[in-house]
């Protein structure tokens, strides 16, 4: 009835349409973000673009990141075989102790002297083993000794190596002064003790 | 200037029609006519058709009716000056002084007939034409049955402009005792009910006056002066003026439909315009919102992409830690022995080495040479197994050199 009331006079319907223009008007107001976007500008486009660049950008540090962390778990993973494996037959310290005490003998060269093995640990399930060496001998078999310790496997690290010549009270001889180390793992599998990169 | 029209008069049973064409500003020609009676067993709307046929009508003329059907009239008013929406509410008021009637059975419009000042006040001096509701659908029935479009319909007395003021106004074709004449000294004219055959020929003779004719006309006389008055007020451009307050409301099926092809290919081209600005704006509207949509899609795509990689980061920055850590640990890999045979090989004659020391990350390296090592000791530089990081040397007092060489592993 009201309706049909405000149709059927003039007023009524300038009324009426001033109310629903006055809605759309609201609406358009309230939407308007929506609105736009149901017919996007060239301005609208390029602040995309501009958008996407930042975060192709972003994309590519973190990738870089990632990227540094594969390349260095995989070096440290060519390495993994120069490990010792804690669980072999003899004790890390011992394996150590008797590599050089065998290289000495049989490469010729005396060991002056040859300190206590010092532990540290590095990580969970990943420790070093350290010893101070002092070896004397001629040169070829200092030499000898030297290139012995390079084919030792598991390998035994020089933290520090002086080699001199021993003076004169031995003519021709070399000392050899330094520092091992031997890095032993308690578990088979390097990734499961330091983690292998996700991806 | 108005084009050729045709002005039809129906007055009981005799229709009477005239073609009018303004050759000049001052020459109205009378080009054809019809008069003819209703016989028995005819109708006003054969004859209307027949009146058609015989003045040559065609769509492009202005047609005028003019009659007097039963139930009208007309009469006089002055007004203030007004604009046309309140002079119709004043009239609506007004006229109900004049006859017992609703606004809802009566149609009427008005004329302005002069503008006059008195005592500086502004009178309007109006005639109104009014008829019956009821009677002017009779009359449009008769007209509908002959299929006749007109343009304009004038009540023969609304037609008399201000130059036939001077004497009452008396048409043959009404009831012979009404004529329009002056009411009082007020100067208004009303309708009025005497016989008064004189002012006929009167008006006859200025009408007759204004319009030439073709020689071969057949009977040409006094009954056409309706026609003729009509055409005078349309001629004349009074009608142009009143145009908008004197149309008679006649229903759109009477009008005749001009220029139909023009409008219809107005109306096509305009929607063809149309069509083609929203194929336009679609088009327009579908490539940007596809772009759009694309690099928003990209967007989206790079967006995820980058929060996997995050996610992935945040997941590996404490086994990064680890490695770092355990990469610290593990001492650089010097070839000591590689290192001894190439200084071996390659050490000039007069140099050798004095003293080889590596710790840490760095080997040091002392050399004697008997004598000024020159350049040779950049040529060390040139191997896999170390970089020079730093180099000095020292002259002893006995002309030998001490060369300190800092080296660092070739990564």
């Amino acid at each position: 009835m009201v309706i049909k009331k405000i149709a059927s006079s003039k007023q009524g319907m300038i009324v009426f349409l001033a109310c629903s223009a006055l809605l759309l008007c609201i609406v358009a107001w309230v939407s308007y973000d929506e609105l736009l976007n149901l017919w996007p500008t060239e301005k609208m486009i390029d602040a995309l673009k501009v958008k996407r660049k930042k975060v192709q950008k972003e994309l590519v540090n973190e990738s870089q990141k990632n990227n540094a962390f594969e390349v260095e778990f995989s070096k440290l993973e060519k390495q993994d075989e120069s490990f010792y494996l804690v669980d072999s037959e003899m004790r890390s310290d011992d394996f150590m102790r008797k590599k050089i005490e065998d290289l000495a003998r049989s490469t010729g060269v005396v060991i002056k002297s040859l300190s206590d093995i010092r532990k540290n640990q590095i990580i969970k399930e990943l420790y070093s083993l350290e010893v101070n060496l002092s070896v004397e001998g001629q040169t070829k078999n200092i030499l000898s000794f030297l290139a012995g310790l390079e084919r030792v496997s598991p390998k035994l690290y020089w933290v520090q190596c002086d080699l001199r010549s021993a003076g004169a009270r031995n003519k021709g001889g070399m000392t050899l002064n330094g520092a091992l180390k031997l890095i032993c793992k308690e578990s088979q599998d390097l990734k499961q003790i330091v983690g292998a990169p996700e991806k | 200037m108005a084009k050729t029209c045709c002005i039809i008069s129906i007055e009981k049973n005799v229709v009477r029609g005239v073609r009018l064409r303004p050759v000049s500003a001052a020459d109205w020609k009378v080009q054809q006519v019809f008069v003819d009676m209703v016989k028995e067993g005819g109708s006003i709307a054969d004859l209307l058709r027949e009146c058609w046929e015989q003045l040559g009508g065609k769509d492009n003329y202005l047609v005028a009716l003019t009659s007097n059907p039963p139930g009208a009239g007309c009469v006089e008013l002055y007004v203030p000056k007004l604009n046309h929406k309140e002079l119709g509410d004043a009239l609506n008021f007004e006229l109900q002084r004049y006859f017992p009637l609703t606004q809802e059975e009566i149609i009427w419009n008005y004329r302005l007939v002069s503008q006059e000042e008195s005592n500086e006040i502004v009178r309007n001096r109006i005639r109104v034409f009014f008829i019956l509701k009821s009677e002017w659908n009779l009359f449009l029935e008769q007209v509908d049955a002959s299929g006749i479009k007109f343009d304009i319909f004038i009540y023969p007395f609304m037609a008399a402009g201000m130059e036939f003021s001077d004497f009452p106004i008396c048409l043959p074709e009404m009831e012979v005792e009404f004529y329009l004449g002056r009411r009082d000294d007020s100067g208004l004219r009303h309708m009025k009910s005497e016989i008064d055959h004189g002012n006929v020929q009167k008006l006859w003779e200025m009408l007759e006056k204004k319009f030439s004719r073709s020689e071969d006309l057949p009977e040409f006389n006094e009954g056409f002066i309706t026609c003729l008055l009509a055409g005078n007020y349309i001629l004349s451009g009074d009608y142009v003026k009143n145009e908008k307050k004197s149309r008679m409301p006649v229903p759109q099926r009477f009008i005749p439909q001009r220029l139909r092809v023009l409008k219809a290919m107005t109306i096509s081209s305009g929607a063809a315009a149309l069509l083609g600005l929203a194929l336009l704006a679609g088009t327009h509207w579908s490539q940007a919102y596809d772009r759009h949509e694309q690099v928003k899609m990209e967007t989206s795509e790079l967006t995820r992409k980058l929060d996997q990689e995050k996610i992935l980061v945040k997941r590996n920055t404490l086994r990064s830690k680890t490695v770092a850590k355990v990469s610290a640990a593990l001492p650089a890999q010097f070839d000591n022995i590689g290192i001894l045979c190439y200084m071996a090989q390659n050490l000039p004659r007069n140099t050798w080495i004095h003293d080889y020391r590596l710790s840490g990350e760095k080997i040091y390296l002392t050399l004697k040479s008997s004598s000024e090592p020159g350049n040779t000791l950049s040529q060390l530089n040139k191997t896999q197994y170390f970089v020079v990081d730093n180099s000095r040397k020292t002259r002893n007092y006995d002309g030998s050199y001490y060369i300190f060489l800092i080296l660092k592993e070739n990564k």
